[in-house]
């Protein structure tokens, strides 16, 4: 187990070493770099940019090199300083951008994960074993419902129920009383009435997905002759449903959860535009519209960083969950 | 006739279970009755689809939706003398539950798929002793390292944390042995148990199942479709078709002088093999449950069908010497209407 779990951490270098090399290539591929797009933004404006400007500013970012230079240059600073350049329209190390913005994102992500698990998994267990009921059809019913419901609309009718009902304002990410005060209890209770709706948003539609999944893999395993044999030594239906396929059928989900953090990191663009909150998302549309390209590398850089750790996370959970997975390995 | 201290430790009378399925109502078991003693072995055999399984089953309480026990007895007589019909409790009950593995226990056909493939084997056996006995983490340990070697399991302290599928399907079945054994019930009800195992492994968990019913003294009933092991284990035969007995009697009877077309079919599947080397196999597929013949259920493939009266009414089942009893036309006067044929070896 101990030698796995370092075999697929040695792995993830040369994971993310490729990735690295896409997503350098990917961010370069638009025509024209970050700036072109200033010198057409200034000359809208009616301010003009000499092209011996332009040449010296280029030359100086290191832009007129060949791609592959550049990307060594990139590549060289992140492994050997952690230093992911600097972003032209921020001024400012691409570090320092990102940083509070990952910590509000990473926030959201898991409290929606979390939500997800707590309403999805019971609700699967039991929608399955109340096949055709009230409850199933209605779950069925919300389900699809939460999956068709764009994002936008209910990150608004959440923002306008919270307004009307609850006569708070929930855009941004803190009340005007706590934007700059220290860390307290209030302020954190805060942070969580403004985190809610984007939490709530992100985690309808995995909900959705979790409790259909469930469902279908709890349906399979409740026929299997092993729930026979727990039924015959007389345990309790509640009893042997936990013991038995609900604990079989969570391995598909947590096989799932590599890949559900960068979903819901690229799906909460769109919440944290309309609930105005400084996440990822938002930055990242910024960025690549603007051509910053090392910030925008960066961020892409992080969220398969997220994903090379879920799966590992994933990868981890199910060999301690399936002794048959952690038997192959050996 | 019998004296009551010789009252059969399960009565089953007039036992039907019905599914209800959106293409009608299938009658898997359609009054059946037969009754097991103390210590006795009564095989169930049948075709696939006799309803031989779900027989075994509904005695279990273990007969999932959308089927149903909707009628008749199963008076089983419990370790404290008194007497429950398990018909008459609801499956999930308290009293059913306290029936199941305590006082019945239950091996099914795949020994592989009827134990969890997560699970070690230590806890799939403690859980049953620490329910029904009351026993704590270790003393159901030790009872399960016991009830393990008493299935001959080798090395069974060693390897109560083995996985199932670290074992071959001959000590899986030992596991499951165990497992249904653990709690020593008076009863034990498996359901083609040697099926899915090889030859030699069949041979060797019939000897065991035999070796441990002497010693635990209890009853056991057989679902089988195999005449062989019949021939090996069985001290009464009871014969099925489409959810009815078509012949129950003492093993000696049923397989040396058989009464029943359908039950001679059965063995000259069997002992033709011996024989000029062709399997004899009995013409015609069993009927779809949906489409019952009208009449007797096995006139469609009956040599010996007569025209007019086996494919119009009934027959019922009828007592033909003590403890014989077929359901054929055939014997309807108490003696063959035709003899020939009548009697094989």
């Amino acid at each position: 187990m101990f030698a796995f779990i370092i075999r697929r951490t040695a792995l993830m270098v040369p994971t993310m070493l490729i990735i690295s090399a896409i997503v350098f290539v990917v961010i370069q591929l638009p025509p024209g770099d970050f700036l072109d797009t200033l010198a057409s933004q200034l000359a809208s404006q009616g301010e003009g940019l000499a092209d011996s400007q332009i040449a010296l500013l280029r030359e100086r970012y290191g832009l007129d090199q060949s791609i592959l230079v550049q990307y060594l240059k990139w590549i060289t600073n992140i492994v050997t300083a952690l230093d992911f350049g600097q972003s032209f329209e921020w001024n400012k190390a691409v570090l320092d951008v990102i940083a509070p913005r990952f910590w509000v994102t990473l926030g959201i992500a898991l409290l929606s994960l979390a939500l997800t698990a707590v309403v999805a998994i019971p609700c699967g267990i039991y929608v399955s074993l109340r096949q055709y009921s009230l409850g199933d059809n209605l779950a069925t019913f919300f389900s699809f419902l939460g999956l068709a419901v764009p994002n936008v609309l209910m990150t608004l009718v959440l923002m306008y129920a919270s307004f009307t009902l609850f006569d708070s304002n929930p855009g941004g990410l803190f009340s005007a009383q706590y934007q700059d005060a220290p860390w307290s209890v209030g302020r954190v209770l805060d942070l969580l009435a403004h985190l809610w709706i984007p939490a709530v948003v992100l985690a309808t539609a995995g909900t959705a997905e979790v409790v259909r999944v469930m469902r279908a893999t709890m349906l399979d395993e409740l026929s299997k002759p092993y729930v026979d044999t727990a039924r015959a030594k007389g345990l309790t239906e509640a009893r042997l449903t936990m013991k038995y396929p609900a604990r079989i059928a969570i391995n598909p989900i947590v096989s799932k959860l590599g890949w559900m953090i960068p979903i819901i990191v690229s799906s909460e663009a769109v919440v944290s535009i309309v609930a105005d909150i400084p996440t990822m998302g938002p930055l990242l549309l910024r960025s690549l519209l603007a051509q910053d390209m090392y910030l925008a590398g960066a961020i892409i850089l992080l969220l398969a960083f997220l994903t090379v750790i879920g799966t590992l996370i994933s990868d981890i959970l199910l060999a301690l969950l399936d002794p048959r997975i952690r038997h192959a390995m050996e | 006739m019998r004296a009551p201290t010789a009252a059969p430790l399960l009565e089953v009378d007039n036992l039907r279970t019905h599914f209800t399925t959106p293409g009608g109502l299938v009658k898997s078991v359609d009054g059946v009755s037969f009754t097991v003693g103390h210590q006795e072995t009564v095989c169930i055999v049948g075709e696939s689809g006799s309803g031989k399984s779900i027989t075994a089953r509904s005695i279990m309480g273990l007969v999932r939706r959308p089927g149903r026990v909707v009628g008749g007895r199963m008076n089983f007589r419990l370790r404290d003398g008194s007497t429950v019909d398990l018909a008459a409790i609801p499956p999930d009950s308290a009293t059913y539950r306290a029936i199941r593995g305590r006082e019945i226990g239950m091996i099914f056909q795949e020994p592989m798929s009827a134990l969890s493939p997560v699970h070690t084997i230590g806890s799939q056996i403690e859980e049953g002793i620490r329910l029904h006995l009351g026993f704590g983490a270790r003393a159901a340990r030790e009872r399960a390292v016991d009830a393990l070697e008493k299935v001959g399991f080798p090395g069974a302290r060693q390897r109560l944390n083995t996985y199932p599928f670290q074992l071959s399907g001959g000590l899986r079945q030992r596991v499951c042995i165990a497992m249904a054994l653990a709690c020593e019930p008076s009863l034990l009800i498996a359901d083609e148990p040697t099926t899915a195992l090889d030859v030699t492994t069949q041979a060797n968990i019939l000897e065991l199942l035999l070796r441990l019913q002497g010693e635990l003294g209890m009853a056991i009933v057989f679902i089988t479709h195999d005449l062989g092991v019949v021939a090996e284990i069985a001290d009464r035969v009871v014969v099925m078709y489409l959810g009815q007995v078509m012949e129950a009697g003492p093993a000696s009877g049923i397989l040396g002088h058989p009464r029943h077309p359908y039950t001679r079919g059965l063995l000259r599947c069997v002992a033709d093999i011996e024989g000029d080397g062709l399997l004899r196999a009995i013409p015609g597929i069993v009927p779809h449950p949906l489409a019952r013949p009208p009449g007797c259920p096995f006139s469609t493939r009956c040599e010996e069908m007569m025209p007019g009266l086996c494919d119009t009414t009934a027959p019922e089942l009828l007592a033909i010497n003590g403890e014989s009893r077929v359901r054929c036309h055939l014997w309807s006067s108490g003696q063959p209407h035709v003899t020939e044929g009548a009697v094989h070896g």
